[in-house]
């Protein structure tokens, strides 16, 4: 059980200097590192807590407290990946609401300046027309 | 350059199709001459839009691929907002035949329909239908017809005619993958009247189908989850999204 619990409080804690360093270098946005803070750090208090661990076993009718640790690592971590599924989703629809709002405005784009185009002809071919009139 | 005060416009969703591009704009071009043609060209790597161009058909590309849903809403989208009543969508890939859009557009006069599709199963075809693609098509067909309350023969069918009525709720939310079946829920929800028609269909002139063998058990699967998400779900959480 030791061992288990002294692997989990060092991959915690790996866990959390990554976050910070990311966080640090602005590679991760603050409110995405949320989530990650939140599931490390209940992670770590459980593994450094036996009282804690003790009693979700009793709870949960588990005598093996290394399962009830790695259980509850599993449940975290599947959390904060349907979160971000969540955010990507939302991220995608924006991002396609965009691509389309920009290929809509380029064709209209194009539509003026053919239409400016034209108009610039037009009056060229008056100019010409009004001088060879003078 | 488009009319905005045109009541019909051929839209043309196209993702590489160098290859048949050009024939389907002509034929289109030969079958409804002064219909406008747009072709949404989805992040195409090839040469589609400027052959479509040059076929005489308006292009619009967007900026990377977005998928058959997410084209085919651009142009729903285009077309809501340059007050276009009817839009018939054809696959760029050359397998409808323009001159079965006069009978899409009829049936849609005859019934008030807000939804019109060919389908290939109501139709003598010169070409063999994959047995998978038959397969496919009866068992969705199965599935369907409690949900939709009325048999369709060809759900997969990409040769449709839409009213105004539809463009709208289109234009707001559509389906981005394999979005034909699902759309037919999304209208079915909101009371909306659609039927089939025959269309023949021709094999593909160039290129290939995104939906093969390997990718078949996905398509069924990722259909049958849209399906039933939309049954389900409540009205989308991101309104000027392309969700469905």
């Amino acid at each position: 059980m030791e061992r288990i619990r002294v692997a989990v409080i060092v991959f915690a804690v790996l866990l959390l200097l990554q976050i910070i360093l990311a966080v640090r270098r602005e590679h991760i946005r603050v409110e995405y590192s949320m989530a990650w803070f939140g599931a490390t750090a209940l992670l770590l208090a459980l593994s450094l807590s036996q009282t804690a661990l003790d009693w979700l076993s009793r709870v949960l009718g588990v005598n093996d407290a290394a399962f009830i640790l790695l259980f509850v690592a599993g449940i975290l971590f599947l959390f904060t990946f349907f979160r971000f599924s969540v955010q990507v989703s939302e991220l995608k629809d924006h991002n396609i609401v965009l691509s389309q709002k920009v290929g809509l405005l380029e064709w209209e784009i194009k539509r003026q300046a053919a239409e400016i185009e034209q108009m610039k002809t037009q009056a060229r071919e008056g100019n010409q027309e009004s001088a060879k009139g003078a | 350059m488009i009319p905005s005060n045109g009541s019909l416009l051929i839209l043309v969703p196209a993702y590489n199709e160098e290859g048949s591009v050009e024939q389907v704009v002509r034929s289109l071009h030969k079958t409804l001459p002064g219909t406008p043609v747009l072709v949404v060209d989805d992040g195409s790597w090839d040469a589609t839009a400027n052959i479509a161009t040059q076929a005489g058909a308006e292009v619009l590309r967007l900026p990377h691929h977005l998928g058959l849903g997410g084209a085919v809403q651009t142009g729903y989208r285009f077309a809501f907002e340059h007050g276009f009543e009817r839009v018939v969508r054809v696959d760029g890939d050359g397998q409808h035949n323009a001159a079965d859009i006069a009978a899409l557009l009829a049936a849609m006069d005859e019934g008030d329909y807000d939804l019109v599709a060919g389908s290939r199963f109501l139709a003598a075809n010169d070409y063999p239908i994959e047995p998978l693609r038959r397969f496919g098509g009866l068992i969705f067909s199965w599935i369907l017809y409690p949900i939709l309350g009325q048999r369709i023969t060809d759900p997969t069918s990409g040769f449709i005619a839409v009213n105004r009525r539809a463009l709208e709720v289109f234009s707001r939310s559509f389906p981005l993958e394999y979005p034909e079946i699902e759309a037919l829920v999304v209208l079915k929800r909101k009371a909306f009247r659609f039927r089939e028609v025959p269309a023949r269909m021709f094999p593909r002139t160039a290129g290939r189908s995104t939906i093969n063998n390997s990718r078949a058990i996905y398509y069924m699967v990722r259909v049958l989850l849209g399906v039933f998400v939309n049954i389900i779900k409540f009205e989308p959480r991101f309104h000027g999204g392309a969700r469905s």
